[in-house]
């Protein structure tokens, strides 16, 4: 399987491989994680570490794929917005104890549009099913703990939250 | 939640109260000062609703500088490092690290704490509680209840040798424990080590994200207004900045009864998606509502009750009504 995910990061997969890489994809969480750190240490690898993601770089790239990129540059755009995805909501909403997980990149060649850029976030801690409202509420709460606790005396607490994770946080 | 005991704790001990309280007032001054000055390395469960974790807290101060780490020892072996500077903060499963810069200097809460404990002793019973043993120590137990409905109140308790805070409840008005952090073991003072400050997680292939500099900016002539405050709230804080992830404005008001905080936040409503009514994640309570054409959100560590009254109060500033 990691060869297979390999070749699939390198296109050297048939269209027939690919497809059935993607439903494995789908139906497997544990394997969408390893997808996602293979292609974060890829990334990492590739910028050698010393590259921080400039800000508004998640941004960029999600307008870039609004404006329906090109099929040729597509697939290392779905990823590179699949990684940015990920920086993004890292950056703000991880911080709560939820996680994000990419889906595969869109089959076909035509590239989804910026909402339904290949990620998955799923959060049993708000009470929504909709993760746009779950990752609105996450970002409110990190900015109010920011603010709530700027005139305390400090202390790792209010950090709890973040480095909890809740049991039950877990792709379907 | 211990943010605000250590902040309530932070502004009793500057603050001489008369009367039968002043134990219970000595006792969050030492519970203060230790938490400050203190070097501690414990292992404590942190437990809400159904969940139950362990976490490992270590703490050094070295002259001005505090060091601390926080590991997550169930699940993910998340992590955070902070120091006076910098926090950062290492998710494995994430398999990324953030970096963030300290805000303590941000302008906020009333700095005269006189002036707070005014503002939240009406609506705060302070006194000592019972003893008992927590992580094989003696402690002394502090009460600070709610007395209405629209605010939780905490159950501490504090080693009686040195003050560190060993247990807190979150209790709702009824005395009924929301959430709960208690440490387990506990070593302090020498025992605690440089090295155990130093992060386990081995970074190698990590993505590094940081946060964008951009401060919030004071806001001078305020579009909303909360009208009737719900009792015992004020205003602490009007900012405006610009969202992390999905760059839009949002304007953030802060309100506090000196313990308690809430905010609100306004921004032009989305064309979809916006959360409308009650919210909740464990103690955290949040309520959305539609108004003139915009999106409020209120968050806060305050009953369901109260963040409703908020949300339901918001209008549209009258004029020249700003401090």
């Amino acid at each position: 399987m990691n060869e297979k995910m390999s070749a699939w990061m390198d296109d050297e997969l048939n269209r027939f491989e690919e497809r059935a890489l993607v439903e494995r994809l789908e139906n497997d969480a544990e394997l969408r994680g390893r997808w996602e750190r293979y292609h974060l240490a890829r990334e990492a690898m590739r910028h050698e570490l010393s590259a921080l993601a400039p800000a508004g770089f998640a941004d960029r790239v999600a307008s870039e794929l609004r404006q329906s990129v090109p099929l040729r540059r597509s697939r290392r755009w779905a990823r590179l917005a699949g990684t940015a995805a990920i920086a993004a909501s890292v950056a703000v909403i991880a911080l709560v104890g939820i996680q994000f997980l990419p889906g595969p990149s869109t089959p076909g060649g035509q590239l989804a549009n910026a909402p339904s850029v290949p990620v998955r976030t799923v959060s049993t801690q708000w009470q929504t099913r909709q993760p746009e409202q779950a990752r609105n509420l996450n970002v409110y709460l990190v900015e109010h703990n920011e603010f709530s606790s700027s005139n305390s005396v400090g202390g790792m607490f209010p950090y709890v939250r973040v480095v909890s994770q809740g049991e039950n946080v877990r792709t379907k | 939640m211990i943010v605000r005991i250590l902040s309530l704790v932070m502004l009793l001990a500057a603050t001489p109260l008369a009367g039968a309280a002043d134990s219970a007032i000595d006792w969050l001054m030492r519970v203060n000062q230790a938490a400050r000055q203190m070097d501690y390395d414990g292992v404590f469960v942190y437990w809400r609703g159904q969940q139950l974790e362990t976490l490992r807290i270590v703490h050094k101060v070295d002259g001005q500088q505090r060091r601390e780490r926080l590991i997550s020892l169930t699940g993910s072996p998340r992590e955070i490092i902070r120091n006076n500077q910098m926090v950062l903060c290492y998710l494995p499963d994430q398999a990324s690290v953030m970096v963030e810069h300290r805000k303590t200097q941000r302008a906020g809460f009333p700095a005269i704490f006189p002036e707070r404990l005014a503002i939240m002793e009406p609506y705060y019973r302070i006194r000592l509680g019972g003893q008992g043993r927590v992580a094989g120590r003696e402690t002394r137990e502090i009460l600070i209840e709610p007395r209405d409905g629209l605010r939780y109140g905490y159950r501490l308790w504090a080693d009686r040798q040195t003050g560190l805070l060993l247990r807190s409840d979150l209790i709702d008005s009824r005395g009924r424990m929301l959430e709960q952090f208690m440490f387990t073991h506990l070593k302090t003072g020498r025992e605690v080590t440089a090295d155990a400050l130093n992060p386990q997680t081995r970074a190698q292939g990590y993505r590094w994200h940081r946060e964008s500099l951009d401060p919030p900016a004071p806001v001078t002539a305020p579009h909303w207004d909360v009208r009737p405050l719900p009792l015992g709230f004020r205003r602490a804080s009007y900012v405006s900045r610009r969202t992390p992830v999905r760059q839009v404005m949002v304007e953030h008001m802060i309100y506090s009864d000196g313990l308690a905080t809430v905010s609100v936040f306004i921004e032009r409503a989305p064309e979809q998606g916006a959360m409308q009514g009650p919210n909740h994640m464990g103690a955290v309570h949040a309520y959305g509502r539609k108004v003139n054409g915009h999106q409020v959100t209120v968050v806060g560590e305050v009953p369901a009750e109260t963040v409703r009254r908020f949300a339901g109060a918001i209008v549209p500033a009258t004029a020249r009504q700003m401090p």
